[in-house]
Formats: C-alpha cells, sequence, structure tokens
C-alpha cells in the first residue's frame, strides 16, 4: 500500500512537472510557445493614437502564437522622432518603430539605425509602386516596411452636391462647370475650400493631375535640370488656379496665405458653407472629430484636362527595425513584423488610421469615403514629391500674385514666384 | 608682543563664512552647470562635428559647418528677418513700456488694477500666447467663422480693415511684434517703474517751481535718470530677440514664404529637421558670439551717454 503510494506520488510528481514545461514553453508563461523566440519581449514605438488599441490587440494575438511578448507604446507624432533619436542615443531602442518614408528615412539608413529588410517575405504582397517609394539605397535594399498608402483628392459634401444634381467630375472642364453650379449656390460661400498649409503645398498639389497628364516626367525633369518650375505646363496650371479661379471666386484666397487652418476650413466644409475641400488621408480623424452636423462626405481626385484625375497616392507611413537589435530580439521583431504585414493585420491597422493598404488581399472594413475614391485607383495612381525646405517656403510666397490688381500685374507676379521658387531649387541642387 | 595666532578647529571651518557661502552656492551652481554650461561645451563641441542627431558617431570637421554656414543662401535670407524683428521688437518695447511705466508710476485707485493687467501677460508662456493670438489674428473664414481681431473691426464698422494678418507679408511682422510686446511689456515696465520710484521728488517739485510742464519733467528728468534701466531693458530685450522662437513658431512657423523666419527657426528646422545639429550648433554659437558682441557694444555706448550727460 505504502508503494502503491509512493508510486502514485512519483506519478503525479511527473505530471505536474511535464504540465509545467508545457505550460511553460520557452518560458512564455502562458504563450503559445510556437516560436523559437518565445519568452522574448520586444517593443513596438509607434504614433498613431487612432491605431493604439488595435496594435494591442494584434500584439496579445502574437502572444498568444508565438509566446513572444510584445510592448505596445505610443509616442505622439509631434514628439516621435525626438523620442526616437534620443532612446537611440541612450541605447535603449525599442525593436520596432514607425517611420514616415521620404527624406526622413535616408539619414537613419546612413547613421546604421535600421535593419535590412530586403529579404523580408511579405514584400511579394506589397504593391509594388507604395514598395518602390520605400528603396533608398541605389543597391535596392529595403529598410523600412510600408504600412498603409497615404491618399490626396478632393472631398465633397454629399447634400450639396444631391441639392444641385451633380456628381463627381469626370474631367477639368466638368469640374469647372461643377463650381460654377456651386458659386451659384446661395447657402455655399465659396464652392472649395483648401484647408491647412494650401499654398505651401496644396494648391500646388491641386494641379498635379493635370501636370502630370501633361509631362508625366515632370518630377524628374526638374531633378535633373532639364526643365523649370516655369515651364509652359506649370505656368498653364498654375494661371488656371492662381488667377482664374481666385478672380472667379471659386475659393477665397485670403485663407489659403496662412498655415494651420485645417480645423477651421473644415468646420466651413462640414457646416455646407463650402462644398468641396481638399483633404489627405490623414485628415479625415479631424472632420470626423468635428462632424457635429451629421454631414456626409464622399471624395474624388484632383481632376485632369482629359480624364477625371489620378488619386495623388505615396507611402504613407511604415515601420522599421532596429538594427541595434539582436540574437532573439531581433529574431522577434523580425517575426513581429511579418506578423503585421500579414493581409488581415494590415487591414485593422490601416481601418483604424482610415488609410488605404498597399497589402494584396488585405480587405479595410466598410469606409465610404475610401470606398469612393478607390473607384479611381485602377486608373494609374502617383506620388508627389516634397520638394526641399526653401523650394517649399517659396511655395508660400504666393500673396503677390493674389494681391496684385491687374490680371497682367499678376501674371507678372506668377513669373517672379516660379523664377524664385526655380532658384531655389537650383540652390538647393548645388549645395 | 607673544601674539599667538590661535588655530582654526575643523567646526570653526565648517562655520566660516566661506564655507558657509560656498555651501549654499552649491544647488545652484550643480543647477548652472548642469543644464548651462555643459549643454554650451556640448554644443561647441558638436559644432565642430558632422553629427545628425541619430548617429552615435560623430566625425571632426574642424571649420567646414562654420564655412557651410556663410555660403548657406537661407541664412541670408534670415539674417535680415531676424535684425528686422529684433529692432521693431525692442524699439517698440523700450517706447511703449515707458509710457506704461509712465502710467503706472502715477498714485491713482486705478494703479494696482492696471498694474495687474500690465504684469499678468509675462506670466504666460510663449507657446499659449502663440495659440492664444493665432485665434485673434485668424483671417474673415465667412461671416461666423473670423478671428477676434477682425471681428471688432466688423462690429465697429471697418470692415475694409480686415486682413489676413498672419497671411499677409506686409502685416505679419507688425502682429508678431505686437504679440510681443503684449507679452514682455509687464517685465521692461517693471525695471523702468522700479527706476522711477527711485527718482527723488525734490527734482520734480523743484522743476514745477521753474515751470517745466508734465512732459518737459518727463524727458529732463524721468527719462534722463533711467539710463541704468534703459541699458538692462535693452540688453535684455537685445537678448531675448535674438532668441525669439516659441512664440513665432507657434504663430506663423516663419511664414508666409520665410516672412518671419527668424534665425532660431532656420536653427532648430536644420538641426531637427533637416539632420544638421552639427551645422545648427555652430550656427547657434554664432549667434551667441554675436549677442555678446552686441550687448557688449550696447553697454559701452550707454554707459557713455550716461557719462555724458
Amino acid at each position: 500500500m505504502k508503494k502503491m503510494l509512493q508510486k502514485l506520488l512519483v506519478a503525479m510528481m511527473c505530471l505536474i512537472i511535464v504540465g509545467s514545461l508545457v505550460a511553460c514553453n520557452g518560458g512564455g508563461g502562458g504563450g503559445g510557445g510556437k516560436s523559437e523566440y518565445a519568452g522574448t519581449t520586444i517593443e513596438l514605438l509607434h504614433f498613431w493614437v487612432d491605431a493604439d488599441d488595435v496594435l494591442q490587440d494584434i500584439a496579445e494575438e502574437f502572444y498568444d502564437e508565438t509566446g513572444i511578448e510584445v510592448d505596445v507604446v505610443f509616442s505622439p507624432v509631434a514628439s516621435h522622432l525626438t523620442d526616437l533619436n534620443n532612446r537611440i542615443q541612450t541605447d535603449d531602442v525599442p525593436e520596432i518603430f514607425t517611420m514616415w518614408p521620404g527624406p526622413t528615412v535616408p539619414p537613419y539608413i546612413e547613421s546604421g539605425a535600421l535593419a535590412n529588410l530586403s529579404d523580408c517575405k511579405w514584400i511579394e504582397n506589397v504593391d509594388a509602386a507604395t514598395l518602390s517609394q520605400c528603396v533608398y539605397s541605389q543597391g535596392g535594399e529595403l529598410y523600412i516596411a510600408p504600412v498603409n498608402t497615404a491618399f490626396m483628392g478632393l472631398a465633397y459634401n454629399e447634400q450639396i452636391f444631391a441639392r444641385n444634381n451633380l456628381t463627381a467630375p469626370k474631367n477639368m472642364a466638368d469640374f469647372e462647370r461643377i463650381l460654377d453650379v456651386l458659386k451659384a449656390d446661395p447657402e455655399v460661400d465659396y464652392p472649395i475650400i483648401m484647408g491647412s498649409d494650401c499654398l505651401a503645398n496644396y494648391v500646388y498639389l491641386s494641379c498635379l493631375s493635370n501636370l502630370y497628364q501633361d509631362m508625366p516626367d515632370f518630377d524628374e525633369q526638374v531633378n535633373a535640370g532639364t526643365t523649370t518650375f516655369g515651364n509652359e505646363a506649370m505656368t498653364a496650371v498654375y494661371e488656371k488656379l492662381y488667377i482664374d479661379w481666385a478672380e472667379k471666386g471659386y475659393y477665397n484666397w485670403e485663407t489659403c496665405v496662412s498655415t494651420d487652418r485645417m480645423s477651421k476650413a473644415a468646420i466651413e466644409f462640414l457646416d455646407g458653407n463650402a462644398a468641396i475641400m481638399r483633404i489627405g488621408g490623414w485628415d479625415m480623424s479631424i472632420l470626423n472629430e468635428l462632424n457635429e452636423t451629421g454631414t456626409t462626405y464622399k471624395m474624388f481626385p484632383f481632376p485632369a484636362e482629359d480624364n477625371a484625375g489620378s488619386v495623388l497616392a505615396a507611402a504613407g507611413e511604415a515601420f522599421a527595425v532596429s538594427a541595434y537589435a539582436t540574437g532573439a530580439k531581433k529574431g522577434a521583431a523580425m517575426e513581429f513584423l511579418d506578423y503585421l504585414m500579414k493581409a488581415e493585420n494590415n487591414a485593422k491597422i490601416c481601418a483604424a488610421i482610415g488609410s488605404l493598404s498597399p497589402i494584396k488581399g488585405a480587405e479595410i472594413k466598410s469606409n465610404p469615403v475610401l470606398e469612393s475614391l478607390s473607384a479611381y485607383l485602377d486608373q494609374p495612381t502617383r506620388g508627389w514629391t516634397v520638394w526641399p525646405v526653401p523650394v517649399q517656403n517659396i511655395l508660400g510666397e504666393a500673396y503677390d500674385i493674389y494681391d496684385a490688381k491687374t490680371i497682367e500685374a499678376k501674371k507678372s507676379a506668377l513669373k517672379t514666384f516660379l523664377d524664385n521658387m526655380q532658384n531655389a531649387w537650383m540652390a538647393t541642387l548645388e549645395e | 608682543m607673544n601674539s599667538v595666532k590661535k588655530r582654526k578647529s575643523f567646526k570653526d571651518f565648517l562655520t566660516s563664512d566661506g564655507v558657509a557661502q560656498a555651501v549654499f552656492l552649491i544647488p545652484a551652481y550643480t543647477i548652472f552647470t548642469l543644464l548651462f554650461f555643459i549643454p554650451v561645451l556640448t554644443s561647441v563641441y558638436y559644432s565642430f562635428t558632422d553629427w545628425n542627431g541619430i548617429s552615435k558617431e560623430t566625425n571632426w570637421v574642424w571649420f567646414k559647418n562654420y564655412a557651410a554656414m556663410f555660403t548657406n543662401p537661407d541664412i541670408f535670407n534670415t539674417i535680415p528677418v531676424t535684425i528686422y524683428y529684433a529692432v521693431l521688437n525692442s524699439v517698440c518695447l523700450i517706447f511703449i513700456a515707458f509710457f506704461v511705466a509712465l502710467m503706472l508710476n502715477r498714485k491713482s485707485r486705478i494703479t494696482t488694477p492696471l498694474r495687474i493687467c500690465f504684469f499678468l501677460p509675462m506670466l504666460v508662456s510663449g507657446i499659449i500666447v502663440g495659440f492664444l493670438f493665432k485665434e485673434i489674428y485668424s483671417p474673415v473664414i465667412s461671416d461666423e467663422n473670423m478671428g477676434t481681431l477682425n471681428r471688432l473691426l466688423t462690429l465697429v464698422g471697418l470692415k475694409g480693415l480686415t486682413q489676413n494678418w498672419l497671411g499677409n507679408k506686409y502685416t505679419v511682422m507688425i502682429v508678431v511684434v505686437l504679440t510681443g510686446v503684449w507679452n514682455q511689456v509687464g517685465q521692461t515696465a517693471l525695471i523702468y517703474l522700479a527706476n522711477m520710484q527711485s527718482i527723488p521728488k525734490e527734482l520734480y517739485e523743484a522743476a514745477t517751481i521753474d515751470g517745466a510742464g508734465y512732459w518737459k519733467q518727463t524727458y529732463h528728468i524721468t527719462w534722463k535718470l533711467i539710463s541704468p534701466s534703459l541699458r538692462i531693458n535693452l540688453i535684455l530685450l537685445i537678448i531675448n530677440s535674438l532668441k525669439a522662437y516659441d512664440m513665432i513658431s507657434l504663430l506663423t512657423g516663419g511664414g508666409p514664404g520665410t516672412a518671419t523666419k527668424v534665425i532660431n527657426l532656420w536653427i532648430v528646422e536644420r538641426s531637427i529637421g533637416g539632420y544638421e545639429v552639427g551645422l545648427g550648433c555652430a550656427m547657434s554659437m554664432v549667434v551667441t558670439i554675436f549677442a555678446f558682441v552686441l550687448v557688449t557694444v550696447t553697454q559701452k555706448l550707454l554707459a557713455n551717454r550716461g557719462a555724458t550727460e
């Protein structure tokens, strides 16, 4: 009897030990334990306030599947890069962090802060155009993983359009006809409101579909110095936007010559005082937050002469893996990046931040605004060049064009404006 | 003569004035060293490197950043803007604060509430001032949606004068300076006021007997005898004008175009946005040296003025 009790006790002890080992497989403390890096803890530093909950959920699911713990830490947009830089200097670099594709990335690559992602499996699922905007090195190596596609277009108030029997324009002539109809609507102060920084960037961007139709390689030609900002195509679109449209009162240029007017413009648009508003995908959260009147809106691209235009779309935001992460931390970070770049997870993130996904097969939850714009995505989309600061500064100096009293004086001011932009660009190239 | 020097004990040493002073100064010196001296020395070091703010390694580039600074066309746009701002801001404040101090120096029932009104804004940080006045100067977007200043003009029948104050390159610097004046006038006036209150009353009494009116007394007695505070104010204003960043950054971001892009905005833009911390530090050093020279020259000139008078 005593021996049987002893055997039973030994058997129970064995069961407890085996059970404990199974439960704590790899030290995961309850995780699925399917990864060789189970038990490792990594950190994701991100700047999406709207996607924080989604990322926390994804991290939890990832932990259940792999046993790798991910601390999801939010860092506000305004201080994100400063936070990141400080942490790099203090050897406390998060294993994964968010970045903005564009001129922000090369200094990080040159500083050796970003891990090379060129061999990642998810690359084949990413839209080629978006991916190409994330490649910075001559050798074509990839250091950032594009999360979403930033887009820009014109939002229109559905109620005002319905009231005037209008639909999205088919081309530039149709668009100008719509603007005339809206101008005659007594309840509308101005057909279009441009929103923040509009002189610095967005009036210029509004003409890009038109410009690119005439000069598809405009950016490349300017970069190579084979054309000037004052070329015929550029002058024509600028005359239309800065002189013709302002004169006709399609928009209130007074609101255009200062920065940070986004929320004020949004209120005008949502209150129905303006029927169309230039927005980027990132502005949708402001519109939704301020929308107390239940205004519904959809989007169409900036129209071109011969067609409805193309959606301006570019790599929006991205993930990067720290080059300072080594061993299990690096392996775990790469595994988590693979997980984040899965179509279903990417779709959750893009839905939360109100953006388009560059991942094939990612189905974003129904969003009427995105759906309305997606209708145009079959047409070739293209990104936009972010000009260096000195050129952007000149973009902000269009006051003289508006302020000139005669059309001739306005054209003369426009010529000076475009020449100044060219000079700033050449000086930047020389530098 | 058997004077025997009494040997000081350790306790005496500890309780001696010199040691006590040193002990009391330690916290101040520690804070000064940590928050000022070390950062300045670090900036001097980085101004000779190519550090981009990210990399853990830096290369010593000697005077390359200093040379690059003077060949950069942007710098030649920001220098006149900075000087314009500094001169306009200093001149406006020197005179406006003087008249405010004159008003606050008079004894009446409303003097105390007035003092509170003028001194309160100096407690508000530049960032908050920037946010506040951005709303005040907001353009006319529609009849319902406009800034306080434009609404005020509309209400008093001056709709024709409404402006996009911060978007118009001809008005932007004036409103930026006026905002700075609102914020700093209390501090400048306070220094004048302290000086004014130390002027002997007999001088005014004698001047009154001699038949001098209020404005003559103000010029010949008050203005002439506040030289020390004028000097302090001018030096502080020069330093503050060259340090201007937060309020302008919030109000205009340097725009429209480069109309209000003062040197510090350019430094931050290049250092943080352009990843050229070395260049930014070099520029900061030049601005510091320039401020030091300007303050020294101003001090000398005002000292000579004081001696002549």
